[in-house]
């Protein structure tokens, strides 16, 4: 829906600023139709994996029935667009039906075939007009702006259903078709039915896009439907996005606009369209959306994370300093009582405990690890390294023995400091802690780690996918923004030092008592992994599911975590 | 009676155009896997050279020479810098680099030789064949004779060479298993390199024997790259003589359909019977059993 305002927005600010230019109305016109025929060829080879090299068929039918029945029976445009869009829907099942058994180029050269014939019977049939077309179809609308407003709200109107039926179970249908037709007809999904089903509605978005240009072009002829119209819808899709709502506008923007403004130059269209098809297959064929959003990820953000690094590092850091062997740490303290540290997780800081530091009858301090927030930054990273600087953050405090808390990566940072330091560790409180043996990375990772160095958006995204129970978007705004001011190194660092993290060969001394918090949205952590901890700890713990809760339970639920906390820590040993 | 068999006599000379495009497609596509729909191209920026030959030298053998010696050329770089380096691409991916090769040479040539239709001689000018019969008389082009002639001639050649020679035997045997062939010491990259650089010139040759008719400009083989395809599909992709048969078949039947159906539905028609051949039988009406290329 979000999408769908934006694009409104844009095209009644295309609309206003070309207000007075009939011709470059006309242009985005055109270029919305197209877009509407692209999106539909891109249902058919983007989603479903068909290529078709005949789609202009299909505006072909549409075309030609709205004008016919605008001339001579006077219906209005709205019957007109249906009626061309169920013959599309009866002639694409008709050919459909059987010629989508055949694979690949078989196929293609069935489309192929079947837009020549329809394009010669235009040719051939006198009441068609023959060669010389349809003229004079009645307009929709005198004023260009009304066409073109029309022309939009199609556009707008259909992507946005389409969106809809991709997001559908149908439309996961036609990805796995494309990905493997043995594998989807092994999940149970009828490959024949669900070819058709994308078959037909292309053919129903061509129709429809056809109508719209008999309508507003008002002259129509058999060569507009032909093979180059064909290979043209199918080049939009190639270089706006396989597989994407919005790669064929973009598409159809470049291949429809671009004659328009450079139509004074020497070199044909179709020349640079021939090369960009070749390039675009070669080099990026994932299309131009993908590599927009390559570099809008990449650096098109970077200014932007810049300066929210600049204005946080402007705010004063709300706790106080200590240093630890030779680190200035940085810490929050609330509440007074029996001390309990709170560790923080990967790409988080102290501020993730923020929920759940008012701790009834317990001093809590929030710590903000070396490398992250407040606190400076370090050479390299270690667990191991991190665990020495929490005990020494209690030595340099006098505290001698604390309730430790630690979440996700800190919990492996907790979990180290008791094995080592079993006296310092009265209690332990394991939040989806990482295992002792540690998570590996898939190196296809990587590069999303490092995405997320200059990368919001994407940042946003793992957090939401990482605390699913957190609605607050403004907290979680927040949250992200904090993140930035840590170490650039450790996006990486992190991700292999958890990977080669493992201290099972180290055999635990740690006997008080534990529990491990685990909710069973988490994706991070499994129960398996929950499990090896358990038994890499002792028999003095127990692992407590909760229902619902992803990866930070403190976040997204913080007083289930306070009733579990006091419900632990409370009763005596 | 006699429309028949005049349209039978009449279709023989364009199925063997269409069948010569089709052996072009299948060769190309049965040696490397590519379905070429730029072929029609290729081969006429060969016919354009030749025209331009012709021009110098007004010599029609020179010219006809030179441009199936440019359609080899351009299949040797055409496989060489851009099939050869991306020969693991999907069918789709080729698919679409090919269309695009379609788009370029149309462009080149307007951009080289312009828009305009110009026309080129006949191979053989002489009078027309004329029999006598008691109700009509059937009337044969001697061009069209002499086309027949050579376009049979051709694939009589193509078929000892396909068949006899080592060339032939090796390019078969790429066909049928890349990896095999190499084990025996073929270089498939060369028999790639000669299944494109011969396409293209029979293509070209194709094209110098339907430029009296289609005139020679930019889009004059286009018709004849839809009719070469039909052509495979009607005698089946896997073999070369296969669409040869089926070009004839598709020639004689647009010929003799004109007898029976308005001449300007004619290729409407013959369409959809492919399409309902493609579907009912897409190995081909002459391919004794289905293989389909991995």
């Amino acid at each position: 829906m979000k999408n769908v305002i934006k694009a409104a927005i844009l095209a009644i600010v295309v609309g206003f600023v070309f207000m007075d230019k009939p011709f470059v109305l006309l242009v985005f016109s055109t270029i919305a139709i197209m877009s509407i025929a692209a999106l539909g060829l891109n249902i058919l080879s983007g989603y479903a994996g068909v290529v078709s090299i005949g789609h202009a068929a299909f505006m072909l039918i549409g075309a030609y029935t709205s004008a016919m029945m605008s001339i001579h029976l006077h219906t209005p445009f709205a019957v007109n667009v249906i009626t061309g869009a169920i013959l599309s829907a009866i002639f694409s099942l008709v050919f459909g039906v059987p010629a989508l058994r055949l694979a690949g180029f078989y196929l293609a050269i069935a489309t192929l075939a079947m837009m020549e014939a329809l394009v010669q019977f235009t040719y051939a049939s006198e009441f068609l007009g023959a060669a010389q077309g349809i003229k004079n179809i009645p307009r929709l609308f005198q004023s260009e702006l009304a066409v073109y407003a029309l022309n939009a709200a199609a556009l707008i109107g259909i992507s946005y259903l389409i969106n809809l039926m991709i997001k559908s179970p149908v439309g996961v249908k036609f990805k796995m078709l494309r990905d493997s037709e043995m594998a989807s007809s092994a999940y149970g999904v009828n490959v024949s039915v669900t070819k058709i089903q994308a078959f037909v509605v292309s053919a129903v978005l061509c129709s429809i896009a056809g109508s719209l240009y008999a309508h507003t072009i008002g002259y129509i002829g058999p060569e507009d439907f032909g093979l180059f119209p064909s290979v043209m819808l199918l080049a939009m899709i190639l270089i706006g996005g396989m597989a994407t709502v919005s790669g064929g506008v973009i598409g159809a923007a470049i291949i429809t606009g671009l004659p328009f403004f450079f139509s004074r130059g020497k070199i044909p269209m179709s020349l640079i369209v021939g090369v960009a098809l070749i390039f675009f297959v070669l080099f990026s064929p994932a299309g131009l959306v993908y590599r927009i959003s390559v570099i809008y990820g990449k650096y098109l953000q970077r200014p932007y994370i810049w300066l929210i690094r600049v204005i946080l590092k402007m705010l004063k850091p709300t706790g106080k300093f200590v240093t630890v062997n030779g680190v200035k740490m940085h810490y929050v303290e609330h509440g007074e009582g029996q001390p309990v540290i709170m560790i923080h997780g990967n790409l988080a800081h102290h501020k993730w405990y923020q929920k759940v530091w008012d701790l009834q009858g317990y001093k809590t301090y929030a710590i903000d690890l070396p490398n992250h927030m407040w606190s400076e930054w370090t050479e390299s990273v270690s667990i191991e390294k991190y665990a020495d600087f929490v005990k020494g953050f209690m030595a340099e405090l006098g505290i001698s023995k604390a309730i430790i808390v630690g979440h996700s990566l800190g919990g492996a940072v907790a979990m180290n400091l008791a094995v080592k330091y079993p006296d310092a560790v009265d209690k332990l409180v394991l939040l989806a802690a990482g295992p002792p043996t540690g998570i590996q990375s898939a190196p296809e990772r990587y590069p999303v780690y490092e995405r997320l160095k200059t990368d919001k958006n994407m940042l946003k995204m793992f957090m939401k996918a990482v605390a699913p129970g957190l609605k607050d978007m403004l907290l979680m705004d927040k949250l992200v923004n904090y993140v930035f001011l840590q170490n650039p190194m450790v996006y990486i660092a992190h991700a292999d030092e958890v990977g080669k993290f493992n201290i099972t060969n180290i055999k635990s001394q740690y006997k008080n008592p534990y529990i491990f918090l685990l909710g069973d949205k988490d994706i991070a952590i499994s129960k398996n992994m929950a499990e090896a901890t358990l038994a890499y700890l002792g028999s003095n713990g127990k692992l407590i599911m909760h229902e619902g809760i992803g990866h930070a339970l403190i976040m997204e639920n913080p007083e289930l975590f306070k009733k579990e906390f006091y419900a632990f820590a409370n009763q005596s040993i | 009676m006699l429309l028949i068999i005049q349209g039978i006599l009449s279709g023989i000379p364009a199925g063997v155009t269409y069948g010569l495009m089709g052996f072009s497609i299948a060769l190309i596509f049965r040696t490397t896997g590519v379905m070429n729909f730029a072929i029609g191209h290729c081969g006429m920026m060969g016919v354009f050279f030749g025209w331009m030959i012709l021009g110098f030298t007004n010599s029609l053998p020179l010219a006809i020479l030179s441009g199936v010696v440019f359609g080899w050329i351009l299949g040797v770089v055409i496989e060489r810098f851009l099939m050869r380096p991306i020969n693991n691409m999907s069918h789709g991916g080729m698919l679409i680099i090919t269309l695009g090769l379609l788009f370029i040479f149309t462009d080149a040539a307007m951009l080289i030789w312009g828009t305009e239709a110009y026309p080129f001689p006949e191979i053989y000018a002489g009078a027309p064949l004329i029999f006598n019969t008691s109700a009509q008389p059937i009337i044969i082009s001697a061009n069209d004779v002499a086309l027949t002639i050579v376009g049979l001639v051709l694939s009589v050649i193509l078929a000892l060479i396909l068949g006899y020679t080592k060339i032939g035997i090796a390019s078969r045997a790429r066909a049928q298993d890349v990896i095999g062939a190499r084990v025996v010491g073929i270089n498939t990259d060369r028999i790639d390199m000669i299944a494109w650089s011969a396409g293209i010139a029979i293509a070209v040759i194709v094209g110098f024997l339907v430029a009296p008719k289609e005139s020679v400009q930019p889009n004059m083989l286009l018709n004849l790259l839809i009719f070469g395809l039909v052509a495979c599909v009607l005698g089946g992709f896997g073999s070369p003589f296969g669409a040869i048969a089926g070009g004839l078949v598709l020639g004689v039947l647009e010929k003799v359909a004109t007898v029976f159906v308005p001449v300007d539905y004619r290729l409407a028609i013959i369409l959809f019977i492919v399409i309902a051949v493609l579907v009912l039988k897409p190995s081909g009406i002459f391919a004794k059993h289905v293989k389909t290329r991995a």
